[in-house]
């Protein structure tokens, strides 16, 4: 054995013993989730809604940093750029790992280089939604009026995911329908209401107090499989229109994190979202489907995802910027 | 509805929710004073709190944050020309004025007695007819809310003192800023120049904080001779006869004014006052006093937004719908609670919808008690010399600005909007309209797209609308009434020189 090979090997066992040492201690003081979009949205909010949880399961403070700006990319980057400790974790939708790498010309950073995935929390579907008064039953409605009319059929967007869905269900259902800019979701459930739109998709927490009213139909959901709160409600993809656009509430850390950490974070994130049922209660309150994965399965299904939603932004015509 | 309110009154005054509706004011007044901390940012905060407390306590004391923010925007708004509040610019104008003159206790007094005032009627509008009233929103599509905006930017041309032409360029200036960002259907930078903190385009708070606040601190440092900006003489604290016999009227009209725009989603509650403003200084026989410490341009503005703060729950609470990110906060804390908002409000949990009617009134008395013994206090603070004061607003303006985003951009921007804003005034430009046309540039621009698009592209759905006829004509006869004024005014001289 040559000197250089042993001083690997000593190198090796002190890092290794480092490492799990480390990860004994973990967490000795508060961490940060930094979450890449304004105070009082809904990752924010989530975060927030978890961290009792938390600070219980990691005997540390949780502290939730809201760092709002491009899109998710600011935050994005902060996070990946942090010292990759364990203590500067991410929390954040898919919008920024599935969508921004898909739509940047130049992200600031990169998601499969400078992140690693370390637990999922919940899956969110948008919900095609129609005016209580609305001739339209089903989505076969919706369709077969989109192609007797064509350019009749309009849905509002005002985030590239609602725009993405919308654009690839017209595809997949052979319909041309526009797509019409609006500021928010509340502008477009105004004008759903109000008659000025046919159609429209929006998540769980703005279509809930419309249903409670009896103001509004759900007649599908873009996700893969039916939730658990919406066993009622068909997905587009069991009808035949392969349009799964849900957004995944997932967190990350700095790729050089230490896998102990990673592990140790998987393990809570998965013993809280999978078996605590006041958090999982809270969860579908704000219309996620409690999701655990381990740190492979995440891993995997983050590179699918952003493969898929490769192909239906390009489909849908969008542009990197 | 007596029987309402009674039942409102008893669940508004048990101890728990009397003193959650006095902590609400409380932060509400303080973040309001503070440039920069908005109420968006504390109620997010705040809002895990709320989860243990009953959900008729937690909305309780997150209106009274929202609305005692906006007594407290204007105390910074009138002292030294910062709006606390993006609602309280507008009362800078004539606020500040009235300080410089030192009747800065009398501002302050006529903005606390105003919004009370407004705060009260608005209590009894929501009470009275919330139900009904939430259709509005319905009754707007995206072509009448265009042509209500072309209607609020000839607002920006009214609310000039100098130059009609400036006070144009001023607004473009301001609606072409507020394009700044990505554009939401194509995804292009728009004016971003690659920098990441632009991509969501610019907050107003910045701008306004820039080009009135860090400019007025330029202006006054580089006049250094006329330095007395503020009087050391304060003059007498409460507004005198006259003042308050010119206020009562404005006050009147203002709450009418904010009531109804607080209804609309999107900029209603910013739009209120600088309504409110232009329509004083419009029907004023004197319209020359604005801008010089008119009492009527303080009461009327802060009447209006404090009326359009209160209205904007009605929306909410009867439809479900929140009319702006403060009430989709407060929709969020009521999901939690397991209350889904909307007509079945009323039905199904009076106590909630009546307590917190009653708390709001509760609310708005406190904070009249709160804030009139605190005139004295705050005008005292204009004693602090400028060499201390000076540095403690900018302080304060960087801090306010750094906890919302955590951006250092965000400060160089608000430095950037300040040299800016010293610039036009040194070009005879006026910040109000460039404000106003920043405002209301986007929903301008996103209405415009919307109703071309769901109308096909047909030009003609611009006039198909009645609603949006009427406010179209209304702003081209407010538009010829300011650029002939002269024509009439040299007519009036000729006839009185005969």
């Amino acid at each position: 054995m040559t000197v250089f090979r042993r001083m690997v090997l000593i190198f090796a066992m002190l890092a290794s013993t480092a490492g799990f040492g480390w990860a004994q201690e973990y967490p000795a003081r508060p961490i940060t989730f930094v979450v890449p979009f304004a105070a009082g949205g809904g990752v924010d909010s989530i975060m927030r809604r978890m961290t009792d949880e938390l600070q219980k399961a990691l005997g540390q403070s949780i502290i939730v940093d809201p760092r709002p700006g491009a899109n998710g990319a600011i935050g994005s980057a902060a996070a990946a750029r942090a010292t990759p400790d364990g203590y500067t974790l991410l929390a954040t939708a898919s919008s920024t790992f599935s969508l921004n790498p898909n739509l940047m010309k130049d992200p600031p950073y990169d998601q499969l280089k400078d992140l690693v995935p370390v637990a999922t929390i919940g899956r969110s579907p948008w919900l095609l939604i129609v005016a209580a008064d609305s001739p339209f039953k089903t989505v076969a409605d919706v369709v077969a009026f989109g192609k007797a009319n064509p350019g009749k059929l309009a849905f509002p967007f005002w985030q590239s995911s609602v725009l993405v869905t919308g654009e690839t269900f017209g595809r997949v259902a052979g319909a041309q329908i526009r797509k019409v800019p609006y500021k928010g979701a509340v502008e477009s459930m105004t004008d759903l209401l109000a008659g000025r739109l046919p159609i429209m998709f929006t998540d769980t927490i703005g279509a809930r107090p419309q249903l409670a009213a009896g103001k509004i139909r759900v007649l599908a959901s873009t996700v893969e499989k039916r939730p658990s709160y919406f066993q009622d409600i068909p997905t587009l993809k069991e009808l035949g229109f392969d349009v799964v656009t849900d957004s995944m509430t997932a967190v990350f850390a700095p790729a050089a994190t230490p896998k102990p950490i990673l592990e140790r974070l998987n393990k809570e994130f998965t013993r809280i979202v999978g078996t605590n049922e006041d958090i999982r209660e809270r969860l579908r309150e704000f219309g996620l489907d409690p999701t655990t994965m381990t740190l492979a399965e995440f891993d995997a299904f983050v590179r699918s995802e952003m493969a898929r939603w490769a192909d239906m932004i390009e489909k849908a015509g969008l542009q990197k910027s | 509805m007596l029987f309402d309110l009674a039942l409102g009154f008893s669940v508004a005054l048990s101890f728990d929710n009397l003193l959650l509706c006095l902590l609400g004011c409380l932060i509400g007044t303080l973040i309001g004073v503070l440039p920069g901390v908005g109420p968006i940012a504390t109620i997010s905060i705040l809002l895990p709190f709320t989860f243990g407390i009953t959900p008729v306590g937690s909305i309780i004391m997150l209106a009274g944050i929202y609305y005692g923010a906006q007594y407290g925007g204007s105390t910074t708004a009138i002292l030294v020309r910062i709006p606390g509040e993006a609602s309280s610019l507008v009362t800078i104008i004539d606020g500040n004025a009235m300080a410089r003159s030192g009747r800065a206790g009398a501002a302050l007094a006529l903005a606390a007695l105003g919004s009370f005032a407004a705060g009260t009627f608005a209590t009894i509008v929501i009470g009275a007819a919330a139900e009904p009233l939430g259709r509005v929103a319905f009754l707007l599509g995206p072509e009448d809310y265009f042509a209500l905006i072309v209607l609020g930017l000839v607002f920006a041309i009214v609310l000039a003192s100098g130059s009609i032409l400036k006070a144009v360029i001023a607004a473009l200036i301001g609606a072409i800023l507020s394009t700044v960002g990505t554009d939401i259907e194509t995804g292009v930078q728009r004016l971003t120049f690659g920098i990441g903190s632009l991509f969501e385009g610019i907050n107003v708070s910045i701008l306004a904080m820039g080009v009135f606040g860090v400019a007025e601190i330029l202006r006054n440092l580089e006049e250094h001779h006329s330095r007395p900006v503020i009087e050391r003489h304060i003059g007498r604290l409460w507004p005198s006869g006259e003042e308050f016999k010119r206020a009562a009227a404005p006050v009147a009209r203002g709450t009418v004014l904010g009531s109804i725009l607080g209804l609309l989603p999107g900029s209603g509650t910013l739009l209120a006052p600088f309504a409110s403003y232009v329509m004083e200084k419009k029907i004023s026989k004197t319209p020359e006093r604005f801008g010089k410490g008119a009492p009527e341009g303080v009461a009327g503005p802060e009447a209006a937004n404090n009326a359009a703060a209160q209205t904007c729950f009605i929306p909410l609470l009867s439809l479900g719908l929140p009319p702006n990110a403060v009430m989709a906060l407060i929709l969020g804390a009521l999901t939690v609670q397991g209350i889904a908002p909307g007509p079945q409000v009323f039905t199904k949990y009076p106590e909630l919808f009546w307590g917190m009617v009653a708390s709001m009134w509760i609310g708005n008395l406190m904070l009249l008690v709160i804030n009139l013994p605190l005139i004295g206090l705050w005008v005292s603070l204009l004693r602090v010399p400028y060499r201390l004061l000076y540095p403690a607003i900018l302080l304060f303006c960087c801090i306010g600005l750094f906890s919302v985003n955590r951006l250092p951009e965000d400060i160089y921007f608000m430095a950037m909007f300040g040299m800016v804003g010293m610039l036009l005034y040194k070009f005879g430009f006026e910040a109000p309209p460039l404000i106003l046309g920043f405002v209301l540039g986007d929903s301008l621009e996103s209405n415009f797209r919307r109703a071309l698009i769901l109308a096909d592209g047909d030009w003609f759905t611009f006039v198909e609308s009645p609603i949006a006829v009427i406010l179209l004509l209304l702003a081209g006869a407010m538009l010829a009434a300011t650029l002939f004024p002269k024509l009439r005014k040299g007519r009036e001289e000729v006839l009185k020189d005969d």
